[in-house]
């Protein structure tokens, strides 16, 4: 019983991040899928059993337990991906907006002496 | 009357050395570092990256001297990529990094800027003859200093944490692109040797901080200890230096 618990808890819990707009739900629809997959396997006996039998665990349930840790895990290094590429993604942002910036002086500065007067006498 | 632009002439420009002061909340030292700056000659230009001070640096009131300010604080890698990059598109034939807390001595850039135009280097670094540092900061720079040495067989020069450099032209047009992020300065260096430049060692002497306080504690120094590993991992794999 205690696993379909944590199962559900983890379902409401992704349920709870996407509405929120914590998580893309791109992102989280695997992991939505595999806990229902989860869910309702683990609601049949010998699912529970064969499970603890593969990994050699004693009381069979725990695989259930050890099953959604791993669906957490699973989530935790898709964040952390998707956290790294919209880093990088935000850092070229940042990056290109300085360089604009920089090179609009650049031609500010180049423009002022052309025109042979100062800065000061101008917009900058 | 007036006044022409510092550093140009009609219609064309004469800068041909950017100075990167890259700062995150030092702002005292920057007037005088960017009059010392302008003080060396027309081909200097001094380039201010605010790197999301909590106060947005104020200009100084130095004709041409450039200033950008980012919107948030990310780390003085992306800075130096902003600058190289910058003097790349625009034609700088040297781009110098000095600190914005006044401990590199302004009239030292001539004789790095001198070294990357006249030797055989792309790379001139100033190595600090005067280094008087607490034990967790010599243990990590000996380290760093240990694996870049192994990892360049020996070129790179004995300070790979100074943060004072020149890059001429060639070395720019290499390095542009690089991945840097906080505390880049040995990745840099390595990265340059990786591409093909010359790393050239320049004495100088260290000044004392003028104000505020060095970043560098145990977190930092396990930060930095770790990202260097990473990237030292990384190097491994990469295909040998050609």
């Amino acid at each position: 019983m205690s696993h379909h618990l944590i199962v559900l808890t983890l379902a409401l819990l992704l349920a709870v991040l996407v509405r929120a707009r914590l998580m893309q739900i791109d992102l989280s629809f695997p992991w939505f899928v595999a806990l229902a997959v989860l869910a309702f396997a683990s609601t049949n006996p010998a699912f529970v059993n064969w499970l603890g039998g593969a990994f050699g665990i004693l009381y069979p349930p725990l695989a259930v337990v050890f099953l959604v840790f791993f669906l957490l895990l699973g989530i935790i290094v898709s964040m952390a991906i998707m956290l790294s590429l919209l880093r990088e993604r935000v850092l070229a942002m940042v990056k290109q907006d300085a360089l604009l910036a920089l090179s609009d002086q650049e031609r500010r500065l180049a423009l002022a002496n052309t025109q042979g007067r100062s800065l000061a006498d101008g917009p900058y | 009357m007036a006044r022409r632009v510092r550093g140009q002439t009609q219609g064309q420009s004469v800068n041909r050395v950017l100075v990167l002061i890259p700062s995150f909340g030092d702002w005292q030292e920057l007037p005088r570092l960017v009059a010392e700056i302008d003080r060396l000659g027309s081909e200097y230009r001094s380039l201010i990256i605010d790197d999301g001070s909590p106060r947005p640096i104020p200009k100084p009131d130095v004709l041409g001297s450039l200033l950008v300010r980012l919107p948030t604080n990310i780390g003085l890698g992306v800075s130096i990529g902003i600058a190289i990059a910058h003097a790349a598109a625009h034609g700088y034939e040297v781009l110098v990094r000095i600190d914005a807390d006044g401990q590199h001595n302004v009239a030292d850039i001539p004789l790095l800027v001198a070294q990357v135009r006249v030797s055989q280097a792309a790379v001139a670094l100033g190595v600090r003859t005067n280094q008087d540092f607490d034990f967790a900061r010599r243990l990590v720079k000996a380290y760093m200093n240990f694996v870049a040495m192994l990892l360049t067989r020996g070129a790179v020069p004995r300070d790979v944490n100074s943060g004072f450099f020149a890059i001429n032209r060639a070395g720019i047009a290499r390095l542009e692109g690089s991945h840097l992020e906080r505390f880049p300065e040995p990745e840099l260096y390595v990265s340059a040797w990786r591409v093909g430049a010359r790393l050239l060692a320049v004495n100088v002497q260290q000044r004392p901080r003028q104000h505020g306080a060095s970043s560098f504690g145990w977190i930092a120094a396990a930060r930095m200890l770790f990202r260097f590993s990473m990237f030292a991992l990384g190097q491994l794999f990469q295909r040998t230096r050609p």
